[in-house]
């Protein structure tokens, strides 16, 4: 039996094929996979993509020997080689008991999968967030924003939200996949919320994670997965986020134009109820201000037309060399983040 | 500086990682935690006291390893988290 990273192009192959044996797919974001063979012949294999542990699978004649925990040593010492040491596992919830005894933890749970951690302790990880920030146990508002980058649109949300609540929590999400890393987005708003006194800015730290990012090799259709990951995301927020930061109220933005953004928020009004609180967008023009337009625009180098929709904490980012250098990337992806 | 991880998930092992940290922490993940969390404990502790680390973090997922086990696989660690620390 030997263990190896999947280095070459046929390897890869050859992975992509035994994982279709399974119904799984091989997922475009993976960093890195290791496989292990018997006589040239794949028994097992396992991926990763940045701190997410993905794409495992064992050949049936192998189950129950115990290749799950090499797997997940193996790969445990490759992500504390790139200085990751906290990660994700999304799997089947039938396989639950494995990665617990494996001694990672559950976060939450859906009727169909579960997402466990190892490393950390997102009980622990918000309690020190509360700390540093020394954030009280009064009654809160919250709103979870990408702010890639920041528009009236988020700061409508936010005024809104501050307006009717002694403290408000702005959540940015911590993911650096966006266009605009994760510190010129929470920095931006930090500055543009500094005429707020009562609005505290916040990263979500690696417990909120984009559509994007989502693992999708095990399910099947893609309604299914919008909907488990809305509520992965949601119990998420709702378990943890509210409990301890005593937050009574989510403000979200209604979803018009994108019917995937709106299941999301259908999901939402699910499982908070009236703890949920949409709000109409914010036009101008007659049109919807959206952060998705704004880099549209940016990227077909029609400046004067995305400015119209921000703030000036994101037009002073934009026009430094910080920007220009995000607007520069922006222009080479082709992706909607 | 890279965290050092030593050991495995087989059973009966354990899988030591230890980082640079600003204090100390020890958590344990193991199955028998209610039976013998504190035990384990204690035998971090003990090694950890031995080398004189009080900045670092362990993290032990148990597998059900006896004590000399935890030993072996935590000194190990130790000495390789002390060799990065000489050449960063």
């Amino acid at each position: 039996m030997r263990i190896h990273d999947v280095v070459l192009n046929e390897e890869r192959e050859a992975i992509k094929n035994f994982l279709k044996t399974f119904d799984l797919t091989y997922e475009e974001d993976i960093d890195d996979t290791i496989m292990v063979t018997e006589n040239g012949r794949i028994i097992a294999t396992a991926s990763t993509s940045h701190n997410i542990i993905k794409c495992i699978a064992i050949a049936s004649d192998y189950q129950g020997q115990n290749m799950t925990s090499l797997l997940m040593t193996e790969i445990i010492k490759r992500l504390a080689n790139k200085g990751i040491n906290h990660y994700f596992v999304y799997t089947l919830d039938e396989q639950v008991p494995l990665f617990k005894s494996l001694g990672l933890r559950p976060i939450v749970q859906t009727m169909t999968l579960a997402l466990l951690e190892g490393g950390g302790s997102i009980q622990s990880a918000l309690n020190q967030l509360k700390e540093d920030h020394a954030i009280d146990n009064t009654k809160k508002a919250a709103v979870v924003i990408n702010a890639n980058p920041l528009t009236l649109g988020h700061l409508h949300l936010i005024e809104t939200a501050q307006k009717n609540h002694q403290h408000l929590l702005v959540f940015v999400v911590s993911e650096d996949r966006s266009v605009f890393p994760f510190k010129a987005r929470i920095n931006i708003v930090k500055k543009a919320c500094k005429k707020y006194p009562n609005a505290t800015v916040l990263p979500s730290l690696d417990y909120l994670v984009s559509y994007a990012t989502f693992p999708k090799y095990f399910l099947q259709k893609e309604a299914m997965i919008r909907e488990e990951h809305a509520m992965v995301d949601v119990l998420t927020f709702k378990n943890y986020y509210m409990k301890t930061f005593n937050i009574v109220k989510r403000y979200v933005g209604e979803e018009p134009i994108s019917a995937m953004t709106n299941m999301y928020n259908e999901t939402m009004k699910k499982y908070l109820n009236q703890n949920l609180i949409i709000i109409p967008r914010k036009y101008l023009d007659g049109m919807i201000i959206s952060a998705s337009t704004v880099r549209k625009h940016l990227k077909n180098d029609q400046q004067s037309e995305a400015y119209k929709y921000l703030p000036q904490a994101t037009i002073d980012f934009l026009e430094s060399k910080e920007g220009h250098d995000a607007i520069r990337a922006l222009k080479k992806r082709d992706t909607r983040h | 500086m890279k965290s050092i991880v030593v050991g495995s998930l087989e059973s009966s092992d354990c899988l030591i990682t230890i980082s640079p940290h600003h204090t100390l922490e020890i958590v344990i993940e193991s199955p028998v935690y209610q039976s013998f969390g504190k035990q384990i404990e204690s035998v971090i502790q003990n090694i950890l006291n031995a080398f004189s680390l009080t900045h670092v973090k362990v993290y032990c997922q148990d597998k059900g390893a006896l004590d000399y086990t935890i030993e072996a696989r935590l000194i190990t660690a130790i000495e390789r988290f002390k060799e990065a620390e000489n050449e960063s």
